[in-house]
């Protein structure tokens, strides 16, 4: 017998009807194995939900029934009275613990007998069938507190036709989409359990309380990550040592490679704050930003023991004798696109960078020793607006995932800068589609201008803009102020 | 281990983040919250951020086995320290053994000793301190290039690559916010190191040659200064000393006396008094203290402090750091499982075991499985002809099943049909069943799953997959696979 005090609670079922995926929601844990084909489970596997140490529940998947009618009828002929049903199915277990007809049925009722409460998961898309009673029977014979959980895998809806019969069987009948429960809904369910025993509550209560600050740690790391990216991908620059400063086609090589290192910096970004929302094996299916390579122009300036060469002005080193060998190869080198207001910018992000200059490249040319490309950093005060966008996006989309979803996660080609959109978790049709930036109040979208313009400068953010910005892109996260 | 300095854990700490990147994601949080607990006492307050992140690079130091780098770069630091002194005390003796050269026939003069001694030293310092107050790092950049601290590092980069990589890659590629490193700040703090070093070794030197042989001072200029003039500068200079050592400040006729023409004079004739002028050489020295060693012992402490703090902001700005004090503080919350996945193996049968019904127009006893009961002419369009019913699966027992497959011997059939609903998965108890009704009829007889979909709906090819999978392992040459 496990602890009365801790609530436990058994996933059982016919197969195939998301027992897995309801586990895997609930434990946000991608490890569970879910798939069309049935019996996949085979065996238990529990999934403690433990603080420090302290276990606050546990959740435990189990194989479907496989002969629930033969275990039924075994029961039946074993028992005398009503009053005998749990020693029965105690003595059924007992005695084909070895059988490996009734492996599943085993399996699943060990828990329970342990002392685990049922859920009982159903598809709501498909219709009531009377090969369903004998589970529910057994179920019932082990005198456990129990409730029915309907859940939706495809798009049928017989809802209703199950109402009877598992209000026949079950005290409490809820519904939960595995794939698609929000956040809120989960703890929803979590807390829901507290019904099914009453010393439950004060730890599902806890349990609760502690998974939502998990979530708003995890969106506040999340912001965190994201606002260190922006500054990081717009100060990067690539020096690259060159012979030849002059051969056009090695200089699109190396601003390729410049391209290929900040997309590099935005995955492992992403997969980073995957990682902080227990994603660890995520298929990511985004766009590529795309530096466009005329937009490169170069300019020239000097360098010498490594020093950029702001720096040797500043010393006066290098100074006059260095200004005559200059060489500006790009003459619009520093001009900035600083024309449109930023609502004009909302759109397509390759338009703008099809029109405007990106990168600042530039080739030091040094007396004592060779020369070198310096390309980068992105000069284009647009970049981090689209950095950010791009991040919200996929934040966005991940905190509306379920660890139940084994497809990729499609972040929608041709992103909107901020035009993500402020997404109705419970209601998508009421999602407004106004574009994010919109949606910020007029303080804070000045603030998020300034910040960004700061950022686009390769200014540094002092600890407080950093909060600031982070705190702008919690908001933009649905669970986070509630 | 023994401790290292705040300049040592950053640098392992960002080597430790580093390190971490490999780790697996609940490793490093169970790690790092064990840690976390055992320093609860520190409060989680943005003040102690710093300790805590050291505490936490300290652990992990004593119970892993783990390369330093921060180790090497405190070595390193120490070295350069000393080689700070020692080459402080070398120029600072060469320089007051050329300074204060004094052969007898030639007094040692005062002021260029003062303006060598003191006065480079002095613009040093007012250019240090500029630099301190406006803060800007670039400029600070830029004098670390004159300084003689730069060799002392450059020297040090030589013998210890691997030391000049480190604290470059951490000074400048430090983290993605600017202004954050701390070379600029190290090598003005090494350079007061330097300095000090400097003062004590003119100051040791001129002591010593004061006690070995007579020094004689006088002063001398070729501008056109009044003594007046000169009087006024020396005893300002003495003002911080004046009450404390009322000797070492020059009287008039002391200044007046030591004038280089009249010391001439009385040189040639033998009769100057070396005692009294003797007493320039306190003078000196305590210009020497009050005005070189005091200020840089000063500037010691400023610059001390500017690195420590230099070091603090780049260990805080290190990105990896919050996500490492988060881990100490926050509750270590797992949901996740902690037994391994096992699935079941999906055992694949050969495709087209279950091949597509041959015969047409068949004769055949349908079996209707848990209530799946189609319209004869479903039936019909599937080429069956639909001789006799019986029923089996759901609210049926088990026994009642077995009553149908002896029912079922008794008909003379082409075929027996079992229908299944298509949506629902293939349970045991129904190959079970076939595999029962096979042992009873003759081993040709077709049987044929017939599978019916959900009504407007038809059945999916990874039904027929699905039920094709399970039918399969029966391994049943008879057995058909039909859908509506
Ligand atoms: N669209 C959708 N599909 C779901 C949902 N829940 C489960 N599924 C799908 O249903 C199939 C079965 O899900 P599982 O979670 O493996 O079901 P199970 O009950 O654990 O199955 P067994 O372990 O075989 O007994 C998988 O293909 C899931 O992707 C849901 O909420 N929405
Ligand atoms: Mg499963």
């Amino acid at each position: 017998m496990t602890n009365q005090n801790l609530p436990a609670l058994a996933i059982v079922g016919h197969p195939n009807k998301g027992k897995s995926s309801i586990v895997s929601t609930l434990s946000q844990d991608s490890s569970v194995g879910i798939s069309p084909v049935s019996g996949t489970t085979v065996i238990n596997r529990e999934f403690p939900m433990q603080v420090d140490g302290t276990t606050l529940y546990k959740l435990i998947d189990t194989p479907g029934f496989q002969r629930a009618r033969a275990a039924l009828d075994w029961m039946q002929q074993h028992s005398n009275a009503a009053s005998d049903h749990r020693l029965t199915v105690e003595a059924f277990v007992e005695t084909h613990q070895e059988d490996k007809k009734f492996e599943a049925e085993c399996q699943l009722l060990s828990p329970i007998l342990d002392g685990a409460g049922i859920l009982y998961v159903i598809d709501g898309s498909t219709p009531y069938g009377s090969e369903y009673d004998a589970e529910m029977e057994i179920l019932r014979w082990t005198g456990q507190p129990s409730m029915a959980l309907i859940n939706q895998i495809g798009d049928g809806e017989y809802f209703d036709e199950w109402q009877q019969p598992l209000g026949q069987y079950f005290k409490i009948v809820r519904n939960f989409d595995a794939q698609a429960a929000s956040f809120e809904r989960q703890i929803q369910l979590l807390t829901g359990f507290s019904e099914l025993a009453e010393n439950w509550r004060e730890p599902l209560q806890r349990a609760a309380a502690i998974l939502r600050q998990q979530r708003k740690r995890q969106i506040q790391q999340a912001s965190f990550l994201i606002s260190d990216m922006l500054v990081a991908m717009s100060n990067y620059s690539l020096r690259v040592p060159t012979r030849n400063p002059e051969n056009q086609e090695a200089l699109a090589q190396q601003t390729q490679r410049f391209q290929q290192s900040l997309s590099a910096m935005e995955s492992s970004n992403r997969k980073e704050v995957e990682q902080l929302f227990l994603y660890d094996q995520l298929e990511r299916d985004e766009s590529e930003f795309l530096l466009s390579e005329e937009d490169l122009f170069s300019e020239s300036t000097w360098s010498i023991f490594g020093l950029s060469r702001d720096q040797l002005v500043t010393t006066g080193i290098v100074g006059g004798a260095a200004g005559g060998t200059l060489l500006d190869l790009g003459s619009g080198g520093l001009t900035l696109f600083l024309g449109s207001g930023i609502g004009a910018l909302v759109g397509g992000a390759g338009a703008w960078f099809g029109s405007q200059k990106m990168v600042k490249t530039r080739v030091l040319g040094l007396p004592l020793g060779g020369s070198e490309w310096v390309i980068g950093p992105v000069v284009n005060p647009n970049f981090p607006w689209v950095l950010l966008g791009r991040a919200m996006n996929h934040l966005q989309h991940l905190c509306r995932r379920t660890h139940a979803r084994r497809d990729a996660l499609v972040l929608s080609e041709g992103y909107d800068l901020m035009g993500a959109g402020n997404f109705n978790l419970e209601n998508p049709e009421d999602s407004e589609s106004t574009s994010l930036y919109d949606s910020l109040e007029k303080e804070q979208r000045s603030k998020l201008q300034t910040l960004l313009s700061r950022i686009s400068k390769q200014k540094p953010l002092k600890e407080s803009e950093r909060s600031q910005l982070s705190e702008i892109i919690c908001q933009q996260i649905p669970s986070w102020s509630d | 281990m023994q401790k290292l300095s705040p300049l040592g854990d950053l640098i392992d700490i960002k080597a430790q983040i580093d390190r971490d990147r490999q780790l697996e994601r609940t490793l490093l949080r169970e790690r790092d919250r064990a840690i976390g607990l055992e320093q609860n006492h520190l409060a989680k307050t943005s003040d102690n951020n710093l300790k805590r992140l050291r505490a936490w690079i300290s652990t992990i130091r004593e119970e892993g086995e783990i390369v330093s780098p921060g180790q090497n770069v405190d070595k390193a630091m120490r070295n350069a320290i000393l080689i700070s002194w020692v080459l402080g005390a070398t120029i600072g003796y060469l320089l007051a053994r050329s300074v204060l050269a004094y052969d007898g026939s030639q007094p040692v003069n005062l002021l260029i000793a003062l303006i060598v001694l003191i006065g480079v030293q002095l613009v040093a310092l007012l250019i240090l301190f500029l630099l301190l107050l406006f803060r800007r790092d670039k400029l600070l950049d830029a004098v670390s290039i004159l300084n003689p601290t730069n060799i002392i590092l450059l020297v040090l980069g030589r013998m210890q690559p691997s030391w000049k990589k480190a604290i470059t890659t951490y000074s400048t590629g430090l983290s993605p916010r600017r202004g954050i490193g701390f070379l600029p700040q190290m090598l003005a703090y090494l350079s007061q190191h330097f300095s000090i070093a400097l003062n004590i070794g003119i100051l040791g030197t001129l002591l010593y040659l004061v006690t070995i042989s007579d020094l004689a001072f006088g002063w001398n200029t070729t501008l056109d200064i009044q003594t007046d003039t000169i009087n006024h500068f020396f005893q300002s200079l003495a003002l911080p000393w004046q009450s404390i050592v009322p000797s070492a400040v020059p009287d008039y006729s002391l200044v007046e006396s030591s004038r280089y023409y009249r010391l001439q004079s009385q040189l040639r004739s033998g009769g100057w008094e070396a005692n009294k002028l003797g007493t320039w050489w306190l003078y000196l020295a305590l210009c020497l203290v009050f005005y070189g060693f005091l200020p840089r012992l000063i500037a010691l402490v400023v610059t001390g402090i500017q690195y420590d703090r230099a070091i603090v902001r780049a260990t805080l700005a290190l990105p990896g750091t919050s996500q490492i004090l988060a881990r100490m503080s926050d509750p270590l919350v797992s949901t996740e499982s902690q037994q391994k996945e096992t699935e079941a193996e999906i055992k694949r049968t050969r495709p087209g075991l279950l091949g597509r019904q041959a015969a047409r127009d068949i004769d055949c006893l349908v079996i209707e499985w848990s209530d799946c009961s189609p319209p004869d002419a479903d039936l019909i369009s599937v080429g069956v002809q639909s001789i006799s019913r019986l029923t089996a699966g759901g609210r049926q027992s088990p026994a009642e099943d077995r009553d149908t497959i002896t029912a079922a011997k008794q008909v003379q059939c082409e075929g027996v049909v079992i229908t299944l609903k298509s949506w629902e998965p293939p349970l045991l108890e129904v190959t079970d069943f076939i595999a029962l009704l096979r042992k009873n009829i003759p081993a040709t007889l077709p049987i044929i799953v017939l599978l019916q979909p959900l009504p407007d709906q038809s059945v999916s090819p990874a039904q027929i997959e699905t039920w094709e999978t399970a039918l399969g392992v029966l391994s049943d040459s008879a057995l058909y696979l039909e859908s509506i």
